[in-house]
């Protein structure tokens, strides 16, 4: 769309001149109104924001890929930032000025336009975060549960399997109602190809918004990416929908904020980031969660995504994030090699506010699982001496490998959590014991199948599930149960 | 004492000259020019063996200017300050660069007379310390586009002319026949 630079001139009445251009920093002279946070636009047509007043120059962040020539005139809109949003964005890839990045598929301009900056809702507005937000992920799920509206941070090194998890929590969610909002930051043109063809293999493209910058793009515009998403997730929570919100990936972020703020000549902090690093990403997550409005419910699940090198969780950014979120998910990368998808370490991950959405079953099983994993961790390191082993640790160890073989999900994208409770029932008891792995693997897939074709077995696992209170009943129930004829 | 009086007398004359100068300075060009001289002059004292700062000024300086110091000169009052000329270049030099700009668009590329009265105007109504960067621009057709201290205005004919087209749109199709 293009902005009429004469007919601000002609309203404003003032007007710039750039005497500095300095990277994504433009140093201009005259606009004796700027205030901070106000959009400008340049002769191009191009736009920036005023980031810092002094006596004598305004500092203003550009969002052009092209430098800017000095002596270029600039004018004042008297407006903030704001983004276009609407139901159109559903299936478009756009970047944070809310411009389709596909010149083959433009759409018209929209009626609504909200603001990039927002100050967080209060107390008042927000509920407690009741409902569990399904990722289809068994281990998640059961283990590590997330409630819609929680912000769930998802750390990692690189090539741990987070985007393909993320694919897969976003496909459940949407699959349920959700909307999605993918924001990609920074990242090159063949990963954000890459993601909008796996978004559109799972047939949920159309019901995902896209938003990226890419690599190449300006500081400006990748600083904007996280926080024009979740102006767009706010206005689908608004219309009473819940929204499922991706940031991939805030170390990308940082490092941007870093470099505008040392352009900016601001008094680096540690490990040379400005000293408003934490306030920059927690406005930003601050504006998730469980709302009402108009006595509903709609909820904003946000899933942070930070990279980690070589499993350094106590980085600077690592840290400040996992301070403001509501848990973690840590994908190790030795987990990952030993070939365990997904990746997640469920003794290192947290989740601060799931558990309350889940059954008193669920919870239950939670709590055997892990104990259990525990115990069989610490038999592991006793294995190693080379003893002969006792007949418990052996069948513990047999458990166990039924239990990881439940939890690999490399070929199901998707288990609804009430398969979950049913097959770990199956895998728990003694139902599938004393069988290989290979075996276990065909049965839980039987059931998967079964469970996706076939609306009467789906109806009784469905039944059998809220049936059954508590473990015992659940694991008594599946050692009555003949499945042979199914 | 009396050095001291001499001293101070001369600061005094030095600094009188440069307000006379800046006050007859009218244009964005006279300044450049005035400015580019300095530089000159500064640079020769370290470059040109023999050749006196008031000669280079002679050769570089618009002589409406230069008669200020040819005053001065003639009277010896770089000498009697401990500093010469280059206290005075720096002053002068810094003054210029203070000196705020008032950029003009006019249809006509103006003379002269019309320079003086602008400057006149300018200087009675806004004080002093102003020079005009004056463009010629035909497509206005008249009037002036101003820009000063980030203020903008657009006092053209040609925006005029297109006001008034829109407002009385109806009217002037109605006038020309067309339905």
């Amino acid at each position: 769309m293009k902005i009429d630079f004469n007919k601000y001139l002609d309203e404003i009445g003032e007007i710039g001149f750039v005497e500095k251009s300095v990277s994504s920093l433009v140093y201009a002279s005259g606009l004796p109104g700027a205030s901070p946070e106000e959009v400008v636009v340049f002769e191009s047509g191009e736009l920036g924001q005023v980031t810092a007043l002094s006596e004598s120059s305004v500092e203003i962040l550009s969002f052009s890929p092209n430098p800017i020539r000095t002596g270029s005139r600039i004018v004042r809109t008297n407006n903030c930032l704001k983004v276009p949003v609407g139901e159109e964005l559903l299936g478009k890839v756009i970047n944070p000025l809310g411009n389709s990045i596909n010149p083959q598929k433009p759409f018209f301009p929209l009626a609504e336009q909200r603001s990039v900056e927002v100050v967080p809702p209060g107390i008042k507005f927000r509920s407690t975060i009741k409902r569990q937000c399904e990722t289809g992920i068994s281990m998640i799920d059961l283990l590590l549960p997330i409630g819609m509206g929680q912000r769930e941070l998802v750390m990692g090194d690189q090539k741990t399997g987070k985007s393909r998890v993320l694919t897969r929590i976003l496909l459940s969610q949407i699959k349920q109602g959700s909307v999605g909002i993918y924001a990609a930051v920074g990242k090159s043109q063949l990963a954000i190809k890459q993601i909008e063809e796996i978004l559109a293999q799972f047939k949920i493209l159309e019901k995902t918004v896209m938003v990226v910058s890419r690599a190449d793009d300006a500081a400006g515009m990748i600083f904007l990416t996280p926080y024009t998403a979740m102006t767009i997730a706010e206005y689908f929570r608004d219309l009473g929908r819940d929204v499922l919100i991706v940031l991939d990936d805030l170390t990308v972020h940082a490092r941007t904020v870093r470099e505008i703020a040392l352009l900016g000549k601001r008094f680096p902090g540690r490990s040379s980031y400005p000293g408003d690093i934490f306030y920059t990403h927690a406005r930003l997550l601050e504006r998730a969660g469980n709302f009402i409005a108009d006595g509903k419910e709609a909820a904003i699940t946000c899933l942070p995504v930070v990279e980690t090198v070589q499993g350094d969780m106590a980085g600077y950014i690592q840290t400040n994030i996992m301070s403001m979120t509501d848990g973690h998910l840590f994908f190790d990368h030795k987990l990952f090699v030993e070939g365990r998808r997904p990746a997640v370490d469920p003794f290192i991950s947290v989740t601060r506010v799931g558990r309350q959405t889940q059954s008193v079953l669920q919870r239950e099983i939670s709590r055997e699982i892990i104990t259990f994993l525990r115990n069989a961790d610490k038999m592991h390191n006793f294995a190693s001496f080379g003893a002969e082993l006792g007949e418990h640790i052996k069948k513990a160890f047999e458990k166990e490998d039924r239990i990881m073989t439940f939890f690999d999900q490399t070929v199901y994208d998707r288990i609804p959590v009430k398969l979950q409770v049913f097959l770990f029932g199956l895998v728990w008891g003694e139902a599938l014991a004393g069988r290989t792995h290979l075996d276990v693997q065909k049965e839980i897939q039987k059931f998967v199948l079964l469970y996706e074709g076939d609306s009467k077995t789906r109806e009784w696992v469905d039944k059998f599930v809220d049936g059954s209170l508590s473990l015992e009943t659940l694991l008594s129930g599946i050692a009555e149960t003949d499945f042979s004829h199914r | 004492m009396q050095e001291q009086q001499e001293t101070s007398n001369a600061v005094n004359e030095l600094l009188e000259t440069i307000e006379k100068m800046l006050e007859h300075m009218r244009t964005k060009e006279e300044r450049d020019e005035v400015s580019f001289a300095i530089e000159s002059a500064l640079n020769g004292a370290y470059t040109l063996k023999g050749v006196k700062t008031e000669d280079i000024l002679r050769m570089h300086m618009p002589y409406r200017f230069f008669r200020f110091l040819e005053e001065m000169t003639g009277r010896g009052v770089p000498e009697k300050k401990s500093d010469n000329w280059g206290q005075f270049l720096q002053d002068l030099k810094k003054k210029l660069g203070a000196m705020e700009v008032l950029k003009i668009d006019l249809a006509v590329e103006p003379n002269e007379e019309l320079i003086n009265q602008m400057h006149s105007w300018i200087h009675r109504e806004l004080g002093g310390g102003i020079i005009l960067d004056i463009h010629s621009d035909k497509t206005i057709l008249g009037g002036i586009r101003i820009v000063y201290r980030g203020r903008y205005g657009n006092l053209t004919l040609k925006d005029r002319i297109l006001k008034v087209m829109n407002r009385e749109k109806q009217k002037i199709l109605e006038e020309i026949g067309y339905k």
